[in-house]
């Protein structure tokens, strides 16, 4: 192993405070504490000294939901990171570890599932224009413009109504915005698997967005939005545009006065930060600005700092859930759970993965709380049809 | 201070020199400095109102010396 990546896992192995299991949704759960942030940069050490095998380690890094919990919290990264510009960078590990392994021929029990989405994927990608944009019918978006939004495959084809809402919302409050004719993937699921397509497919988006003439480019998917502002620019330099999340965007039209309630959402309401908003980009504000301008809504949100303990139970790559679907939904029981104990009806969500996710668990365990997508309540308050 | 720090806007920084040895620094933009402290004090933040009623602060030199 290399010298520098040893002595990366030695930081966190002589770490002992193991913060980042406290909080680790997937320790929570199972308990064993190979599968937190510490376990793998401690297991990686050890094979770096010649103890153990890699095949060892075949079903360890799908335990992981990428959440970037650990990252934070460890005290290398919050009381060190800012003065030695050295962090734990444990999500980066997981999604290399997953990319070796398969590159060995170790494949997690489940990879199977993970392998078909990616092919399913693909095979959008060859196919016509007008599937990838076939969400946007009757709304007629141009696929060029200064500000565009980019709407990710798994939003065009499995949760529509969020893309729908979205664009409904911008065309209402008078946003002149594009979308692109032709998207390209970016899955975390091809991410962890074959890296170099995953950047093939990224080199395109940011080309095609640069040729619509994007200055702004507004994202639905939270887990997007943290490709665009964290990985992207591995890999293509700085952006040729500002990238946005949505309910920044739509906080920012609501203040404006662009954005007109005709209607109230008498609920009583709690909102679950994506963990790829929240613990990967910090970014929790918006949401609940959004929330409390909302008439006749009543909202009890938790602290944000609180929020890096949940997880909906999807993972930021999807993997999870398709490897370790009891896991999940363990861990999604738990999280709407709580929400029904601060006395919610409706628990609000940003992440077309989490409403989906909260959808099944919803419908698994009966327990009594409706997940919205936080765009549907607010085409709702603003009379807009989705 | 006993150390050479390098002072930024907002934070204090380690010289790179001292970064070249055992570890090396991490290529890290300003938006991940800054989320690394909005998460610190947030995170204080949050641990204070859990632990604390209060907060004091520390003492100034002038008083230690008085």
């Amino acid at each position: 192993m290399m010298p520098a990546a040893s002595k990366d896992c030695y930081n966190v192995f002589a770490c002992r405070h193991k913060f980042c299991r406290e909080w680790c949704p997937d320790y929570v759960e199972e308990g064993n504490e190979s599968y937190t942030s510490y376990g793998y940069h401690t297991g990686l050490l050890a094979l770096s000294r010649g103890n153990g095998d890699l095949s060892e380690m075949k079903n360890a890094y799908i335990h992981c939901l990428e959440c970037g919990q650990c990252e934070l919290k460890c005290p290398n990264t919050m009381f060190g990171g800012d003065f030695y510009r050295v962090t734990t960078t444990t999500v980066d590990l997981v999604r290399k570890m997953r990319r070796d392994l398969h590159a060995q021929g170790i494949d997690y029990d489940g990879f199977e599932e993970v392998q078909k989405t990616i092919d399913d994927f693909k095979a959008h990608d060859a196919g016509p224009d007008e599937d990838l944009t076939s969400w946007a019918a009757g709304l007629d978006l141009p696929f060029e413009g200064e500000t565009m939004m980019f709407v990710d495959y798994y939003n065009a084809f499995q949760t529509r109504e969020v893309p729908i809402a979205a664009a409904k919302i911008l065309k209402a409050a008078g946003v002149k915005f594009g979308i692109l004719k032709h998207p390209h993937i970016t899955t975390g699921e091809l991410y962890e698997t074959d890296e170099a397509a995953w950047v093939d497919e990224a080199k395109k988006n940011v080309e095609a967005l640069k040729e619509a003439g994007a200055k702004t480019v507004i994202v639905v998917n939270p887990h997007e939005y943290s490709y665009f502002i964290k990985e992207y620019p591995r890999y293509v330099g700085e952006l040729p545009f500002n990238v946005v999340f949505i309910t920044d965007y739509v906080n920012d039209l609501i203040k404006a006065g662009t954005i007109k309630f005709v209607k109230p959402y008498n609920k009583k309401v709690t909102f679950h930060d994506p963990c790829s908003l929240n613990k990967l980009c910090g970014n929790y504000k918006a949401p609940r600005e959004i929330i409390a301008a909302l008439p006749g809504t009543h909202a009890e949100i938790e602290d944000p700092v609180l929020q890096w303990k949940y997880c909906c139970g999807n993972g930021v790559s999807s993997a999870f859930r398709k490897a370790l679907p009891d896991v999940s939904y363990k861990i999604g029981v738990r999280r709407l759970k709580h929400a029904n104990d601060v006395g919610a009806e409706v628990l609000l969500v940003a992440c077309p993965h989490c409403k989906d996710m909260f959808a099944e668990t919803k419908t698994k365990s009966g327990i009594n709380i409706e997940p919205v997508h936080i765009l549907e309540v607010v085409a709702y308050c603003m009379g807009i049809e989705v | 201070m006993a150390e050479k720090v390098i002072k930024k806007s907002d934070h204090y920084e380690v010289e790179p020199w001292r970064m070249t040895g055992y570890i090396h620094q991490q290529v890290m933009n300003d938006a991940a400095i800054q989320k690394i402290m909005q998460d610190k004090m947030m995170y204080l933040t949050w641990m204070h109102k859990q632990e604390a009623g209060r907060c004091l602060p520390g003492y100034t030199k002038e008083e230690l010396e008085s």
